[in-house]
């Protein structure tokens, strides 16, 4: 077999990873093409593949730098970037021009791929969370939500509506991402010692558009989840099964004094 | 517009392009010597080409097939050609390599496969000829000299009769063309295929060595990989070290062009470790 027809059936392999899944499934259509073909390493190829994919995602590491760091010091880049090349091949998609499309469809991947069991793969789900939250927040424009503010002149009513002020998206983390943060800083991470911590976290874009993140308690948490535009704050909290008392009124009122809720209808103050 | 122009017999010091790269050259002015583009690059953004006006630039090039059967495009020639010209370039690198072939027999169409990454060819006698064909038909229509630079090798390629020294060494014994001495590239191919990196380094061709590239390696899935978001090894100092006792490169890169965040201080203190390492 000539050097010329061996690069042939490498490159196509290159090209097409979908032959490359029919080549391992079926080594006797390899050596239809040659004998010498016979002996291309596949599991070799199939990586070398994966790594030209890990460089055509590279424009991402700006928007999902630690998720990058936690892939290279759990050694997952090559057998990601590869299951993910050949999860595109087999759908007949390719990687998506524009990066922001780019980096939501690696980072779905990313969700489903990793095994939660794992102490790496715990702390990858967590960190492409919040690395894609913080990604859609860079991304928008000013953050919606029918109301501007809240009267202050009275104190929340039970009775009251309330709607976000702005956008906010809420994420219930296992592991603290400023956590995962310092020691993907080290020189040589040890994932294991990335002990579980709860983290409630709100990724706000205010409706004049500048953007945050917000550390939150259980009650602010589960409140704001519940905030629709349509149930009323005694509403909110028999969901949440507290007493529709005066308390849960105040502290909805906190998270108004915040800038986070408002009243429907009502407007910015001048 | 700048260009490369080492005094004789000193060594120039740079970068791989990057946006961050760049935006550390013309931030600190002097701190590296070049950015080496690659000229993939500057066909779709031509206006990359604008920081020349600050900071001088090399060519690298990753189209021209050096390693492979299917000849580029005339036209890729003609485009590279001009790029070389308008830059000023002293040489223009190439990595010894392919990133086209031939169709498989049977395949729908008759074009050329078309690859986005260079692939090292099989090391072999037939490829060595191959290579001083198209060295040969590619050198009188560049107006810069052309040097080659080692591919890392992930995979054995069936039909191999000679590991990656030896083939370097035929490529520039059959065609006497200059060489970009990969120190990454060179220690992954000696950990994926097994052979002594230190012992053979003396064997490679190191009188023709042009210019140096140096960048960081993982080792993942049990296979050792090119990484440009980490730093080089203190292996590969100690071979660019030994490298510097036999010869004079020209120029010496650091790849450190896939992560913008690539920490500043370490790139400072590489450009002048390599600074005084070869005497400057």
């Amino acid at each position: 077999m000539s050097a010329r027809a061996l690069h042939a059936v490498v490159a196509a392999g290159l090209r097409d990873p979908r032959l490359l899944g029919g080549w391992a499934a079926d080594p006797a259509a390899l050596g239809a093409y040659g004998s010498e073909a016979a002996g291309i390493d596949l599991a070799g190829l199939s990586g070398f593949a994966g790594l030209t994919a890990k460089v055509r995602h590279n424009g991402l590491r700006d928007d999902f730098p630690l998720t990058f760091r936690l892939l290279a010091a759990a050694g997952l880049e090559a057998r990601l970037f590869t299951d993910y090349l050949f999860a595109c091949a087999r759908e007949g998609r390719a990687f998506a021009p524009a990066p922001a499309r780019r980096g939501a469809e690696l980072a779905d991947f990313i969700l489903a791929w990793a095994d939660p069991r794992s102490a790496a793969g715990a702390l990858l789900i967590d960190v492409v969370r919040h690395e894609r939250a913080l990604a859609r927040l860079r991304c928008g424009g000013p953050g919606g939500g029918e109301a501007k503010a809240v009267p202050r002149d009275r104190p929340l009513r039970l009775a009251d509506v309330p709607v976000l002020a702005g956008e906010i998206e809420l994420l219930e983390l296992g592991h603290d991402p400023d956590a995962i943060a310092a020691e993907l800083c080290r020189a040589e991470p040890a994932l294991g010692a990335v002990a579980p911590s709860p983290a409630l976290l709100g990724y706000r874009r205010a409706p004049d558009g500048t953007t945050g993140l917000l550390r939150l308690d259980a009650f602010s948490f589960a409140f704001l989840g519940l905030v629709d535009g349509e149930a009323s704050i005694g509403s909110i909290a028999a969901a949440l099964g507290l007493p529709p008392a005066p308390p849960v009124a105040a502290a909805a009122g906190q998270l108004a004094e915040a800038g986070l809720i408002a009243l429907r209808g009502t407007r910015t103050r001048p | 517009m700048l260009s490369v122009a080492a005094k004789a017999g000193e060594t120039a010091v740079g970068l791989a392009y990057s946006p961050a790269m760049a935006a550390l050259a013309r931030r600190r002015p002097g701190l590296t010597d070049y950015l080496e583009v690659p000229f993939e690059l500057l066909r779709h953004m031509p206006a990359v080409a604008e920081v020349q006006e600050e900071v001088p630039l090399l060519l690298h090039c990753a189209s021209l097939s050096v390693g492979g059967f299917v000849a580029p495009a005339p036209q890729l020639i003609d485009d590279i050609a001009a790029e070389a010209e308008r830059m000023a370039v002293p040489w223009i690198s190439e990595h010894l390599a392919f990133i086209s072939a031939d169709p498989l027999p049977g395949a729908e169409s008759d074009e050329p496969a078309q690859l986005t990454y260079t692939v090292c060819p099989q090391l072999s006698e037939e490829v060595v000829d191959q290579v001083a064909r198209n060295v040969a038909a590619l050198a009188p229509k560049l107006p810069a000299p052309l040097i080659v630079e080692n591919s890392p090798l992930y995979f054995e390629m069936p039909g191999s009769s000679m590991n990656m020294v030896q083939f370097v060494s035929r490529v520039v014994e059959a065609t006497g063309i200059g060489l970009l001495l990969d120190l990454s590239h060179y220690l992954i191919a000696a950990s994926n295929t097994g052979f002594d990196a230190e012992r053979e380094f003396e064997r490679l061709p190191l009188e023709n060595v042009v210019e140096v590239h140096l960048s960081g390696q993982s080792l993942q899935s049990g296979i050792h990989w090119d990484d440009h978001a980490c730093p080089a090894s203190e292996r590969q100092f100690a071979l660019l070290e030994r490298l510097l006792e036999r010869s004079r490169p020209q120029a010496i890169t650091f790849e450190y062009n896939w992560n913008s965040a690539f920490p500043q201080a370490l790139v400072e203190a590489h450009l002048e470790r390599a600074r005084a390492m070869a005497g400057r």
